[in-house]
């Protein structure tokens, strides 16, 4: 059975659809909220979100797009927004962690290479963050990520580069070791 | 340094980012049709509740709006004939423009060339009108903030502001909206309405629109001019709470 078969079978209630559905664009949407997140609380809270939320809103989907586009679509703003939230309060989190250890610790160890990487791609604007791990990491294309964010692929070329060279700032002082 | 090797490292290295494990698909699912029931059984007792009360509360709004418009021009009404006097047996007639003299004493102004005295009843009545409307909109604002803070946006508060949006714009026509803070008010009050009407048709990817929303909410100081056109207590009972 094809996709725009299950669709309409999901519309109008089906529960084996819908399981269908889930089971089709389930590893693709949880992967990438677990890359956007870095926890597997979150991504599995963005992915239940993520599905609700589709199969609530299932007579808005019109097909312009294609099904996975759409739920890509709505994976990215729940985990967008989930990250916000979750920011704000780890902010407050990291500045009470800050004030405790503040004076007794001497001096951290310094972060290897890929800590470095990670640590830089987490602290990109949510936007080029986004592309970077869409394109770098899993492998979507601009047109994809494009339809996904709501941008021009062109848009998404643009940001993927200045992502790279934000990173590229940001280890600067390992310059060499990726020529290894 | 080389571009082209920073990205072949690049492209390597980061596969290893926030590398997720085995899809924990049968968990999910379970979790995923126990939130589903459990929403489903808590809309009609909450959300449809709340609906229906404001619902009949907007319509009173309106209806009353529109009472006090006609109310305004029906003939026999005092303030569509402000220049009219009631002229009893025993009230005193102000003498005829025609008899004063250049030289006499200036007459009194005969009632029909005093400016119109101010309807205090329907003056009232506006006031009430946009108090109310204003502590709904306050309502409206306060709980678009804390939904998008979490960013769940019910799509039901584009509903909610398009009728709100139309009430806004009734307060904005109404010859009794005289007041220009008030008036500022509800225009700006409407351009955010209408932002916040339109995000139900809009994609799920609006987080920009949420960010002009809630920008423009703050940078015009919303929140505290409504308060402050609002009675105590106004938004409380516009919530529902």
């Amino acid at each position: 059975m094809d996709e725009t078969d299950l669709l309409t079978r999901a519309r109008a209630g089906d529960p084996a659809a819908e399981r269908a559905l889930y089971d089709a664009h389930v590893d693709r949407v949880y992967r990438l909220a677990y890359r956007m997140a870095g926890s597997d609380d979150l991504a599995q809270d963005f992915t239940q979100e993520t599905f609700i939320r589709a199969f609530a809103r299932l007579g808005d989907f019109r097909g312009d797009s294609s099904f996975g586009t759409w739920l890509h679509t709505i994976a990215l703003s729940v985990s967008m927004n989930g990250l916000r939230k979750v920011k704000r309060f780890r902010t407050r989190e990291a500045d009470l962690e800050e004030a405790r250890e503040h004076g007794w610790t001497a001096r951290r160890a310094e972060p290897d290479l890929k800590q470095r990487l990670a640590a830089a791609i987490d602290a990109l604007a949510p936007g080029f963050r986004a592309v970077f791990v869409m394109h770098d990491v899993e492998g979507y294309t601009h047109e994809e990520i494009g339809s996904a964010l709501g941008i021009q692929p062109g848009t998404s070329k643009a940001q993927l580069s200045r992502a790279r060279a934000r990173l590229r700032e940001a280890l600067s002082d390992f310059a060499g070791e990726w020529t290894a | 340094m080389s571009d082209d090797k920073f990205d072949e490292f690049l492209q390597r290295a980061a596969h290893s980012y926030h590398e997720p494990p085995a899809t924990p698909r049968e968990e999910m699912w379970t979790r995923i049709e126990a939130e589903r029931r459990e929403r489903r059984l808590a809309v009609p007792t909450q959300r449809r509740r709340w609906w229906l009360t404001a619902s009949a509360l907007a319509a009173t709004l309106l209806l009353g709006i529109a009472i006090g418009t006609r109310m305004q021009r029906a003939p026999g009404a005092p303030d569509a004939h402000p220049t009219t006097v009631a002229a009893g047996p025993s009230a005193p007639v102000a003498p005829p423009v025609a008899t004063r003299t250049p030289d006499g004493p200036e007459p009194a102004a005969p009632a029909a060339s005093r400016p119109p005295a101010p309807n205090a009843g329907g003056s009232l009545a506006f006031d009430a009108a946009a108090a109310d409307h204003l502590g709904r909109a306050e309502a409206l604002l306060t709980t678009f903030n804390t939904e998008s803070a979490h960013g769940d946006i019910d799509p039901q508060i584009g509903s909610w502001a398009g009728d709100l949006l139309t009430t806004t714009r009734l307060l904005l026509d109404s010859p009794r909206a005289r007041d220009p803070r008030t008036r500022k008010l509800l225009s700006d009050l409407e351009v955010v309405l209408a932002q916040i009407a339109q995000l139900k048709s809009q994609p799920d990817s609006r987080s920009d629109e949420l960010e002009i929303i809630e920008q423009a909410v703050r940078s015009q100081n919303m929140m505290t001019r409504l308060r402050d056109a609002t009675p105590p207590g106004s938004a409380a009972l516009a919530s529902g709470s």
